[in-house]
């Protein structure tokens, strides 16, 4: 069995790469089920119903902007509007063992510009997607 | 069709570029020029001089 520990995952966020901000991510590829179960049946059926993708993703807050735009000049503009989010396990090229995720129509839900702003800790920032396609690609 | 000065070393494409709208299929292009990653390029007009 092959172990895989995640050191270098590629994110970018509406065209902009964040990868250097990014603590972690979380990709769910999800399908909503439909009850089908009818009289006569002796156990319950499901069927596949709208997809349900949905993405979070930790950053270290960074409010830069030139010359690289960081997280929060990039993030805070984007709520409740829709956008495309790409993520790789590396930032290698794309293969069968390094896929390519891309979050297409993703719906962004909320973002945290300060997280909990402990006195004392790193201000974090999440961003939570929901909505949309993600597609997975492997060339 | 608009054109966008990229302003930002970390976009698609390379710091100091110009892309158009099509390049942008995908993106919400209304947050990257709110978050100073483009900018609107105004389109210059030529002047006949008499």
């Amino acid at each position: 069995m092959a172990v895989e520990i995640i050191k270098n995952a590629s994110v970018t966020i509406n065209s902009v790469d964040l990868s250097s901000w990014v603590e972690s991510v979380q990709i769910t590829h999800a399908a909503e089920k439909v009850e089908i179960t009818a009289m006569g049946m002796t156990s319950r059926r499901y069927t596949t119903g709208l997809a349900a993708d949905a993405m979070v993703i930790n950053f270290y807050v960074d409010t830069q902007i030139t010359p690289t735009a960081a997280t929060e000049s990039t993030l805070y503009p984007l709520v409740g509007t829709t956008t495309t989010v790409i993520v790789k396990r590396s930032s290698a090229a794309t293969s069968t063992t390094n896929p390519t995720y891309t979050y297409s129509n993703a719906y962004v839900e909320s973002h945290t510009p300060l997280g909990t702003g402990k006195v004392g800790e790193i201000p974090m920032t999440q961003i939570t997607l929901s909505g949309g396609d993600i597609v997975k690609t492997t060339s | 069709m608009a054109n966008y000065k990229v302003l930002v070393e970390n976009f698609a494409a390379p710091l100091g570029t110009t892309v158009t709208d099509d390049e942008l299929t995908g993106s919400n292009v209304e947050a990257l020029v709110e978050a100073g990653v483009l900018k609107i390029e105004t389109s210059k007009t030529k002047t006949d001089k008499e």
